[in-house]
């Protein structure tokens, strides 16, 4: 049986006569990193800040650890760490002193601990210099670096690489997935960058205008992103009629500009090139491709722009 | 409980505002007497006091410090959480509402005592050491002494669970400030122009921290009554807004 640290169940947040979230049921499997995909005002941060202890559903219950009483889901918060739309930092204290607070307010023995997070993170030199004198890369890193105090088993983080530099997104990417295989930490991930989210996240869940569209795991996804042959040839009708007849399939599209995407044959892709070649065409671009998680999520939601 | 006073006691100690109001209070606490006592009015005798004449001036000065300080504290130390975000930090980290406003209430009463207590606690120590303690006519100017600073911290502490409160509800520090300042400095004169109109507010008035503050720095209590109001009031004050606080902050979104 599956464990799951994190679901919730007809979850919803009406403000007025919007609906934030809409009977979202979700699930997140203890140990996984779970990448919350969707546009800006599609739920994610409201469904973070439920589960948070910061904002409260209209109806609906969410089950933390597999507790499900508010005073128990109150308690559970105990063994997450979060950092909600911005890191949350005191900007007069130093990395050290805002760690502190954090300590004595989660009661983590030992100051010990605050230096070898700070290290993890990469912010153990930073002295006195005040959190608010921080790049906003620093920032984010002391953010997570609280988040970890006290050994979390849940880690919530909406948008943690907003800000960060190229090498910023890809230590953090490191940091997380390290931290997940070495200590089972479960992820709830939020980010715009999804082909970051594709090399980090083992589970997605799909959520728009407040509805979660769809769930589905890392060994889904890359079975439901469809892959294709892309040839670019001179003459486009006459490569289609040579598949049709010479390959014996018509699961092919024609696009604009010369271009055909052949779905069959991927596994045997020099049988298609040199029945083209001896039919005599000229192929100029001929290699596999398939969806990524952005033209996927973009599928998903129908191509709507942003709201 | 305990790790969260600890953390909003750490909080208090390094925060800007609490520092410059006690540093501003103490450099105010010495520099009057020693002012009054080394520059001598022109034309006039030089003024005599004591320490205990000094405190007397001190406390009557103070009501007005006290007013000020605790908008300015509770701006800074409480609304400003939330737009640094440091508010969603404490509410998602695994204690109860109830339990996050306690003990951010208890450690910045905590604070305003102790802004409450300086400038007059400062000032009969440096008017003592230049002139002597002294005495009063009308009391015992020890009894006198202790009184009042029993009832300072009483009612900076019923002011303070009055000043939270408002943090707490305007989530601003800008905001907060300017209607506790406000709220604190035109309180009297608000009741003075409301009364005529409705008279109750007077009633309300008379039994208020507002009011038995002043009552309760007098050199005499008039009855027994005044005595037994002044402890009663601020006490019930403090629990009442304190309850409020927990109340409003239960529900409350955190942005």
């Amino acid at each position: 049986m599956i464990d799951y640290v994190l679901r919730t169940s007809q979850l919803t947040k009406q403000y007025k006569d919007q609906y934030a979230l809409d009977k979202v049921d979700l699930a997140i499997p203890k140990g996984s990193i779970y990448g919350f995909i969707g546009q800006n005002g599609a739920g994610k941060s409201t469904l973070m800040r439920i589960v948070s202890g910061l904002s409260f559903p209209t109806s609906g219950s969410i089950e933390l650890f597999g507790k499900n009483a508010e005073k128990e889901i109150v308690q559970s918060r105990k063994r997450m760490g979060a950092i909600i739309e911005s890191p949350a930092l005191f900007p007069h204290m130093t990395a050290y002193e805002n760690m502190e607070v954090h300590r004595l307010q989660k009661g983590v023995p030992g100051k010990a601990n605050i230096g070898k997070i700070l290290e993890l993170v990469g912010l153990r030199e930073t002295g006195r210099k005040k959190a608010g004198n921080f790049s906003m890369g620093m920032k984010q890193r002391l953010g997570l670096a609280i988040a970890l105090l006290g050994d979390p088993e849940f880690l919530i983080l909406d948008e943690p690489t907003n800000g960060l530099d190229p090498m910023g997104v890809v230590e953090m990417r490191e940091l997380l997935k390290r931290i997940n295989r070495e200590t089972g930490l479960t992820i709830l991930i939020s980010s715009h960058i999804l082909s970051e989210l594709h090399q980090l996240a083992t589970h997605y869940g799909i959520i728009h205008r407040g509805k979660l569209l769809e769930q589905l795991t890392v060994k889904e996804l890359n079975e439901r992103c469809q892959h294709y042959l892309h040839i670019k040839v001179n003459d486009p009708d006459r490569a289609a009629a040579v598949i049709e007849r010479k390959l014996d399939t018509t699961e092919f599209e024609v696009m604009s500009g010369g271009v055909i995407r052949l779905f069959r044959y991927l596994e045997h892709p020099g049988k298609v090139s040199s029945e083209l070649a001896a039919a005599g065409l000229e192929i100029e671009q001929f290699m596999p491709m398939g969806e990524d998680l952005e033209s996927y999520f973009a599928g998903r939601i129908g191509g709507a722009g942003h709201e | 409980m305990n790790n969260l006073i600890l953390s909003e006691w750490y909080k208090l100690r390094k925060n800007r505002s609490f520092r410059s109001l006690c540093l501003l209070l103490i450099v105010a606490a010495v520099a009057y007497p020693l002012f009054q006592y080394y520059v001598p009015p022109r034309n006039g005798p030089k003024i005599t006091f004591t320490g205990i004449e000094l405190f007397v001036d001190a406390v009557g000065i103070n009501v007005y410090f006290l007013k000020i300080t605790l908008g300015v504290l509770a701006g800074f130390f409480i609304s400003s959480e939330y737009s640094s975000g440091a508010m969603k930090r404490t509410a998602s980290a695994g204690s109860s509402r109830m339990r996050i406003y306690g003990a951010k209430l208890a450690v910045y009463s905590f604070g305003a005592v102790i802004i409450a207590l300086l400038f007059p606690v400062i000032s009969v120590i440096v008017g003592s050491s230049l002139t002597g303690f002294g005495q009063l006519t009308d009391v015992n100017a020890t009894e006198y002494l202790f009184r009042t600073l029993g009832f300072t911290v009483l009612f900076a502490a019923a002011f303070a669970s009055i000043a939270a409160l408002l943090a707490i509800a305007m989530r601003d520090s800008g905001k907060s400030i300017g209607i506790s300042l406000v709220f604190f400095l035109f309180v009297d004169l608000i009741t003075k122009l409301a009364t005529p109109y409705f008279p109750i507010i007077k009633t309300i008035y008379d039994y208020s921290v507002f009011n038995l503050f002043m009552t309760s720095i007098q050199y005499r209590l008039d009855s027994n009554d005044d005595l037994l109001l002044s402890l009663t009031v601020p006490v019930l004050t403090f629990a009442a807004f304190a309850l409020l606080g927990m109340y409003a902050f239960r529900r409350k979104e955190i942005k």
